[in-house]
């Protein structure tokens, strides 16, 4: 692996170039909608294909769900922009913008994926972080204020990561110019091993502030409800889960180095504590996707904790990075229909979402009970390999108390979404003539998403579980 | 001679940013921040002279132009001068009490600097007080100007800590540090901006419609 496995980049960036060179918005869409095709197109050629010369098995299960996310959220960022230039929320400019700074965050979230060493991992995940904040303040107002919260909460976080993987590789004996990820370095004593378990705190707690675990989520709540519906899917369905990613890298180096016990418990904690917040937030919420916001918290935390079970859990923790990503695009998609059309996304504001907008509404519901985790979609499965992991790893007591809270995510945002969803709609979020199509067609993309979920949830496709297995083992799982 | 150039640089760098915590204009605060270049370049510098490869060398060089010249300047053009110089509190803890916050720090830093290494120990110690003072600041100054100076020295003494603990961070690292020092400085220069022309003021005691 080297330098070549980053070729991808070539596509966002590209499509940077030639939005630079366009001022037509109509066309800067259009280019975003042929960058989805391409990326979907690299998707179905790296899981058929399964290039492992250039990308390992874990890489690639990232990589998938950023080139299958990035290309959802590119396509409905089309219509979304488009639907705001014409409504006068957005001037040309400001639409040109955002797609040069959506573009450059796809560039660093394959880099994310694509990269075969830590310090390039580290890079494409502060490359996400610096777009994802301008694109937060675009809209201005409330929205500045998210945007600065953001940027010191996790600026700082991304630079402890960046010591932590020095004092990681460092204590580890690994060269810093190493090429490639050291899946078992040699166990270590004495100070390098101090320095290794250093180097883990500080990414745990660098990457953690990027994923929105506890106590560094605050920003997160924030920075998704103010951010344009499009950039809260991006940030929500894959950025956290680079820091995840991230973070995973160097678990795997801990493991071989200093042994797996400290590291799991730690991870284990943090899982759980953040999922405890976001099940106690989650009832209190009135805005649509301040909710969604918590739920994402609630998933990260999910994911950290069957990262920290290992061994079966961390196999349904890797399916719920895409399960949940998927899921959770999809909702926030739903949430800036629902914004087009009512101007708002809280109650009272937004009600009877299903009487004026029954696609919507419709793609709401059922998206909801997907990241809920009912059956038959994925995230049932997922959640459920997860919390069998654990209790198969002999973390009996800890799964009971993750049940429990997971029932009470789900009574939150069970007591909040019909709020939303039922009744009569205002007046003036009825359809009217000349009014923004529901949707505009970003619809077929709600419809696909929860089609895969569905997909997921009954049989994964071979040639991704295949990957999937391979990824798990390759994680230590 | 390469520890004693360390621990100097350390010791200079954490002086650095005890002043920047008490800076009360954002030029004053820039200066500062482009003064911290000098012991990072020197560390980079004495790592070259006592062996380190010819790389560390262009790293000095490179850690001046860029630390030392460029981003300073991008700041300037960037952060708003306040209409009125003094103290803004952030938060419930004072100056005072961050710089009390930091000699416990370096006190543990160095505890553990001596646990990691005893030939580093101790210009580790203070590159890890100084990393725990200039992210402090953001939670004690409340002009965001100051905060991004916080910010961006915590970067410079984290960068000096590496550098000091693993010898060489290597063409790869060296250049994505340099990319991230350089966008993070736009970047919240661009949010103090953003800021600025809603709120009339940047200031973190104008923030507080969010609950986070």
């Amino acid at each position: 692996m080297s330098a070549a496995s980053l070729w991808p980049l070539a596509v966002p960036a590209l499509a940077l170039l030639v939005t630079v060179a366009q001022r037509d918005v109509h066309r800067i869409a259009t280019v975003a909608r042929a960058t989805a095709l391409v990326l979907w197109a690299l998707a179905i050629w790296a899981l058929l294909s399964r290039p492992l010369g250039l990308w390992d098995p874990l890489a690639l299960w990232f990589l998938l769900m950023v080139l299958v996310l990035t290309g959802f959220c590119l396509m409905v960022s089309a219509q979304y922009v488009e639907a705001e230039v014409a409504q006068g929320e957005l001037t040309a400019a400001q639409a040109r913008r955002y797609f040069l700074l959506f573009q450059g965050c796809v560039l660093s979230l394959l880099t994310i994926g694509a990269a075969s060493n830590y310090f390039v991992v580290w890079a494409g995940v502060e490359g996400t972080t610096l777009t994802t904040i301008l694109l937060v303040a675009m809209p201005g107002g409330r929205a500045v204020e998210a945007a600065w919260k953001y940027i010191v909460i996790t600026g700082i976080g991304g630079l402890l990561a960046l010591l932590g993987t020095v004092f990681a590789l460092h204590g580890a004996q690994i060269p810093l110019n190493v090429t490639g990820f050291a899946l078992a370095p040699a166990p270590v004593a004495g100070p390098a091993a101090l320095a290794v378990q250093i180097g883990f705190w500080l990414a745990l707690v660098g990457y953690g502030s990027k994923a929105g675990l506890v106590p560094f989520h605050t920003w997160l709540p924030d920075a998704h409800s103010e951010a344009p519906a499009p950039v809260s899917a991006v940030l929500s369905g894959v950025k956290l889960a680079g820091g995840v990613y991230a973070l995973l890298r160097l678990l795997a180096l801990t493991d071989s180095a200093v042994g797996p016990l400290w590291p799991h418990r730690m991870l284990i904690i943090i899982g759980l504590l953040t999922l405890a917040l976001a099940a106690g937030a989650l009832a209190g919420q009135r805005d649509l996707k301040r909710l969604l916001a918590y739920s994402s918290i609630e998933h990260m935390g999910l994911i950290v904790l069957g990262a920290g079970f290992g061994g079966l859990a961390l196999a349904g923790a890797l399916l719920h990075m895409w399960t949940h990503g998927l899921g959770k695009t999809g909702l926030f998609f739903s949430a800036g229909n629902v914004r087009l059309r009512f101007h708002s996304t809280s109650a009272p504001s937004v009600r009877g979402v299903l009487r004026a907008m029954p696609l919507t509404g419709a793609a709401l519901a059922l998206g909801a009970s997907a990241i809920v985790g009912l059956p038959p979609f994925g995230l049932f499965w997922s959640e459920w390999l997860l919390l069998l992991g654990g209790v198969r790893a002999g973390y009996a007591v800890w799964v009971a108390v993750a049940v429990a809270l997971l029932l009470a995510a789900f009574l939150g945002i069970g007591l909040r979404l019909p709020a939303l969803l039922l009744g009569a709609p205002p007046k003036e979020a009825l359809p009217a003539e000349g009014a923004v199509r529901e949707g505009a067609g970003s619809t077929w993309v709600l419809g696909l998403e929860l089609a895969a979920l569905t997909v997921v949830g009954l049989a994964l496709p071979a040639a991704l579980h295949s990957v999937w297995l391979s990824a798990v083992r390759l994680g230590g799982g | 001679m390469s520890s004693g150039v360390e621990l100097a640089s350390a010791a200079v760098l954490l002086l650095l940013v005890v002043l920047a915590v008490m800076a009360r204009t954002a030029p004053a605060g820039v200066t500062v921040y482009a003064w911290a270049a000098l012991p990072q370049a020197a560390v980079a510098a004495a790592l070259a002279a006592s062996g380190g490869g010819a790389l560390l060398w262009v790293d000095a060089a490179l850690i001046l132009a860029v630390k030392g010249l460029w981003v300073p300047s991008l700041l300037r053009r960037s952060l708003p001068v306040p209409d009125r110089h003094g103290y803004g509190l952030a938060a419930s803890m004072s100056p005072p009490m961050l710089l009390g916050g930091a000699v416990v720090a370096a006190l543990l830093g160095l505890r553990l600097g001596v646990l990691l290494g005893p030939a580093a120990g101790e210009a580790l110690g203070l590159g890890l007080a100084a990393i725990l003072l200039g992210f402090g600041i953001p939670a004690v100054r409340s002009e965001l100007w100051a905060q991004t100076v916080g910010i961006l020295l915590g970067e410079a003494a984290l960068v000096l800590t590496a550098l000091v603990l693993a010898g060489d961070l290597g063409p790869t690292a060296e250049i994505l540090s340099f990319a991230e020092v350089i966008l993070l400085a736009v970047v919240l220069g661009a949010v103090v901006r953003a800021v600025r022309d809603v709120h009339g003021v940047a200031d973190v005691r104008r923030l507080g419609r969010l609950r986070g």
